[in-house]
């Protein structure tokens, strides 16, 4: 019985983990050989999970594209609801500051929800990515604008690294949560055939 | 049955090539990996896109030994042989492995 390579098994195990629908049978083949080759060759578990990438690409292009969007344009997508809502006075004057001032925490965690929601499998992705990018985004302008430096900005007004930290994992129970929404309507509400 | 086979790769043609060498007997992905050269990478896109074209079927098959598990087989339709005919007919078609035929 050969030893079994541990970065090998970890590739096999990311190539076909939650496969997209129609193509779990196809994952389970690719795994089936790499359990049956004696060597457990890295080289294949690798190609099995650019396989499953490009699956992942092919299933879900849109809601990634939108995604990369969100992610690339979170500042202004996030602010201009508020603004424009601030702007035709739908929202009481004494209720912007406070909505800008909580907005920025509950903004990312919804749209974390949301995104996670609509694709429980990327609840991870989501909740990483969307609030190091938004973070990463404040800090620059805040660095632009203001000319203070990066070490300055005080996310949830700690040190930057634990308002990172506290943002980040605001997010990922936020994307966890809305795994779990997601999931329990994907059971209760199956796809049509 | 022209439109189809000439829409047909180079590589998609060297699987229907070694499953026709195999005739009617079952070849697992590991095997045509290593007749064909394709890594996994590459072979499995290719195995789902022949198989939805009913170019080949596919079973599990039973572990030849206890213990191991069952592993996904391929066997090439008539459909593929005859894509492989049409295949062969035409003067650009390179086939792997060589001697199919």
């Amino acid at each position: 019985m050969s030893r079994r390579p541990a970065f090998a098994e970890w590739l096999i195990e990311l190539a076909t983990a939650s496969p997209p629908p129609g193509r779990e049978e196809w994952a389970r083949a690719m795994r089936a050989e790499f359990e049956a080759s004696e060597t457990r060759h890295a080289g294949w578990a690798l190609g099995c999970l650019g396989a499953a990438i490009g699956w992942r690409l092919k299933s879900d292009w849109l809601y990634l594209l939108v995604f990369v969007a969100v992610v690339a344009f979170s500042g202004q997508i996030m602010w201009t609801p508020f603004f424009w809502a601030a702007k035709a006075h739908l929202i009481p004057h004494d209720l912007i500051g406070p909505l800008f001032q909580y907005g920025r925490f509950l903004v990312p965690a919804g749209v974390c929800m949301g995104f996670a929601g609509v694709r429980p499998r990327y609840w991870a992705l989501v909740g990483l990515v969307l609030p190091l990018v938004f973070v990463g985004q404040g800090v620059l302008e805040a660095a632009h604008d203001f000319h203070t430096s990066v070490f300055d900005v005080h996310p949830f007004n700690a040190t930057l690294e634990v308002g990172v930290a506290a943002l980040v994992g605001y997010c990922l129970v936020a994307a966890m949560i809305g795994r779990a929404i997601g999931s329990m309507l994907t059971t209760r509400l199956p796809r049509r055939a | 049955m022209a439109g189809l086979t000439r829409r047909l790769s180079a590589q998609a043609l060297a699987v229907l090539a070694d499953l026709a060498l195999a005739g009617d007997g079952w070849r697992y992905g590991l095997e045509i990996s290593g007749a064909t050269g394709l890594k996994s990478g590459s072979l499995y896109p290719l195995l789902i896109r022949l198989s939805e074209r009913g170019l080949l079927e596919s079973r599990w098959l039973d572990p030849e030994r206890p213990g191991r598990p069952a592993r996904h087989a391929y066997r090439i339709t008539s459909a593929g042989k005859a894509a492989l005919r049409e295949a062969a007919r035409q003067p650009a078609a390179t086939l792997k492995p060589q001697g199919a035929f």
